[in-house]
């Protein structure tokens, strides 16, 4: 571009006022021959002839003048930002300084900010890194705490299995004593007594126990079935009765006056379990007065209301007993380690309810228990009078006499128990100990109705049961053990069982549980009800 | 007195004007102030055999990539401190870059590896152990605080040492 002559010294003079150039001219040396310019802002003022520049501006230091050399943005002593030049000359070179402090101060701002924006992103992808750590070791330790709770549960369960045999055994002899023994003398019935009294207590806290350890791993399943609910109130005010009239206590439960439905959808035992656990509750904690089971029904929730006369329990006191193992500050010298109350919330929570626990007019304590519940048409449809004779018929081919059980158990108190409890109902029985001596057994006779542990010692009564059923066994097979954790009946099942009983199995439930698979088979099959019948 | 250049390099905000200002004049700021083009400053070193070394000091702007103008910032020097961020173990990377290129364009210079911000203990993730795997024909490795003071001394001694130990051809 050709710039005429004036336009040329314009522009000298413009970027002269800008840059602020400073020319050094360098002898070979690096000592100073010549400074033109704006030496001061440079803080080169006070350079002279023949001083080593190197003294006054240090950047020169490890510098070739042979070479020629650009540096932008090199801030010298007076904190300006210069523009470094160094162009070789034959004797020496040329040093030259321009400001460019405006340029540095513009960039530098820019620069600033996007390294903050750098060191912020690099912040944030630290803390996901951590936040994925943490993430990564919660999970680890969840499954350490899953494996430690499946253990703890797996020993509780073990634990219990332990326990609820002999238990069983002493419940059940006492009571085969007492059947056996026509006219007990008191010291005898005392001592029955003792016997059963101690040995509920053991049962029922260790059932708690058991309980608590399966609702707490999700163990615990409902089985919503047929119920009759005014039934299921009779039987437990039947029960609970005598109990609280032990204590002196009166015991109050009237039907209701608009009536139950016949039938309903839920989990009997489990509910019943809970009205036993209300009401024993109440009575343990009422020194004198009454003890009231009071129901109503709504159409779609039953209303239930256990109240006492006792000490009543404190507000702030309320939510804490139904937590497990927590009891109120005024239980005194009573028995019991605080499972009760929070299991029974518990299994209301599952059936679908709430249990809340108030204070009752006049004093004394108030659990109210609201449950939504559908009402069904009938548990069982009525027989035709053609069905009927049938029905006679294959009830008369399923005679207990005709149809020998197998009892596959490894305790033996256990095992001569219901030796005689299964005589007693009617069926001839044989006795195995564990899957060797069944398949010992049935190469000479097969039953029709096989009993088995699920917890044989060396054997496993489930791969007992598999085996039985690949092998082609159709008769009926009853599982039983101590243990009532889901997985367990559901293994029980999945190996072939028609059904799983919690041991102690009473004698009534054996007799019902049996009688319903064999009217179930029949149904099924007509006549030829089992292999062995 | 004999004098060198040398260079303080690494990733941006690794703390390398903080490590000058605290062996220069002794002082610490915790604002960060982004380094761009260079600043020199000067400082003599006594050793410990009673000889002194004038040191002229670039701390050149913090970059990961060695660029033209890095390397225009670096010609001539003596000898660097190559500097790291002990809480952003990505900055050893950063480190490792800077050696080859200054190595492979120039030619190798002694170097002090510097992990700082030392002082930062529960947020330290960069151990020296790594450093020396990575970067094993340092001088030294030392771990710095420019908050403390920490080290920072002694890295430019070992440096000026290491540079005057080798044959004036070779720096």
């Amino acid at each position: 571009m050709a710039l005429p002559l004036s336009i040329g010294r314009h522009l000298r003079s413009l970027l002269i006022s800008q840059a602020h150039p400073c020319l050094v001219r360098l002898g070979l040396d690096y000592a100073v021959v010549e400074v033109t310019g704006d030496a001061a802002r440079y803080g080169l003022d006070a350079l002279v002839a023949g001083q080593d520049i190197r003294d006054q501006l240090p950047l020169m230091h490890g510098c070739d003048l042979a070479a020629e050399e650009r540096w932008p943005m090199v801030e010298v002593v007076t904190g300006v930002h210069a523009d470094v030049l160094i162009r070789p000359l034959a004797t020496g070179a040329h040093l030259l300084l321009t400001d460019v402090s405006h340029e540095h101060a513009e960039r530098q701002a820019v620069q600033q900010h996007a390294n903050e924006v750098n060191l912020l992103n690099s912040k944030l992808r630290r803390s996901l890194e951590e936040l994925e750590a943490a993430r990564a070791e919660l999970e680890a330790r969840n499954r350490e705490l899953d494996e430690l709770n499946r253990i703890k549960t797996r020993f509780i369960a073990g634990l219990s299995h332990e326990l609820r045999t002999p238990l069983t055994a002493i419940i059940g002899h006492s009571e085969l004593l007492r059947e056996r023994t026509s006219e007990a003398t008191p010291d005898l019935e005392e001592s029955l007594m003792a016997i059963e009294s101690g040995s509920g207590y053991l049962m029922s806290l260790v059932n708690n126990v058991l309980d608590q350890a399966s609702l707490e791993t999700g163990q615990l399943a409902m089985h919503p079935a047929p119920t009759d609910l005014a039934l299921l109130f009779e039987e437990t005010a039947a029960m609970m009765r005598p109990m609280a009239e032990q204590r002196d206590l009166v015991f109050r439960f009237e039907a209701p006056k608009g009536g139950l439905p016949d039938w309903v959808e839920t989990d009997a035992t489990r509910l019943r379990q809970v009205l036993i656990n209300l009401v024993n509750n109440a009575i343990k904690y009422t020194d004198e007065g009454f003890v009231e089971l009071s129901v109503e029904w709504t159409g779609e929730t039953l209303r239930v209301e256990v109240a006492d006369t006792g000490p009543g329990i404190p507000e702030a006191q309320r939510e804490r007993i139904l937590l497990p193992f927590q009891r109120g500050e005024r239980v005194g010298k009573q028995s019991g380690v605080g499972l009760g109350l929070a299991i029974s919330l518990q299994i209301i929570r599952l059936l679908g309810g709430d249990l809340v626990i108030g204070e009752r007019d006049g004093g004394g304590a108030v659990f109210r228990v609201e449950l939504p519940l559908v009402e069904i048409a009938h548990a069982v449809e009525p027989l035709t009078a053609g069905q009927r004779t049938a029905s006679s018929a294959r009830i008369a081919a399923m005679l207990p006499s005709r149809l020998p059980v197998l009892l596959v158990e490894d305790s033996p108190g256990i095992r001569i128990l219901y030796r005689h409890v299964i005589k007693a109902l009617g069926y001839p029985v044989e006795e195995a100990i564990d899957a060797a001596s069944v398949w010992r057994h049935l190469e000479s006779a097969e039953p029709s109705i096989i009993i088995v542990d699920l917890n044989l010692g060396e054997s496993d009564g489930a791969e007992l049961v598999r085996t039985l059923r690949a092998d082609g066994y159709r008769g009926l097979v009853v599982g039983w053990s101590a243990s009532s954790l889901r997985d367990d009946q559901e293994r029980m099942f999945a190996a072939g069982a028609d059904a799983y009983l919690v041991k102690p199995v009473p004698p009534a439930v054996l007799k019902e549980t049996l009688r319903e698979l064999l009217m179930t088979r029949s149904s099924e099959k007509g006549s030829d009800t089992t292999s062995g019948g | 007195m004999e004098s060198r250049k040398i260079c303080i390099l690494g990733d941006f905000a690794v703390g390398k004007t903080s490590l000058v200002q605290r062996f220069v004049n002794n002082q610490f700021s915790d604002k960060y102030l982004t380094t761009l083009g260079v600043k020199v400053d000067t400082k003599q070193v006594a050793l410990d055999d009673g000889r002194a070394l004038k040191l002229a000091i670039w701390d050149v702007a913090g970059t990961d990539t060695p660029t033209q103008l890095f390397l225009r910032y670096t010609r001539g020097a003596a000898g660097y401190l190559l500097v790291a961020d002990r809480t952003r173990p990505e900055t050893l990377e950063a480190c490792v870059r800077l050696r080859d290129a200054v190595a492979g364009t120039l030619r190798p210079l002694p170097y002090v590896f510097l992990g700082n911000k030392s002082d930062l203990v529960d947020r330290c993730r960069l151990q020296q152990g790594i450093a020396q795997a990575r970067l094993p024909d340092a001088l030294d490795w030392l771990e710095t605080s420019a908050l403390t003071g920490e080290h920072v001394e002694l890295a430019f001694r070992r440096l000026a040492v290491g540079m005057l130990s080798k044959p004036p051809s070779q720096v």
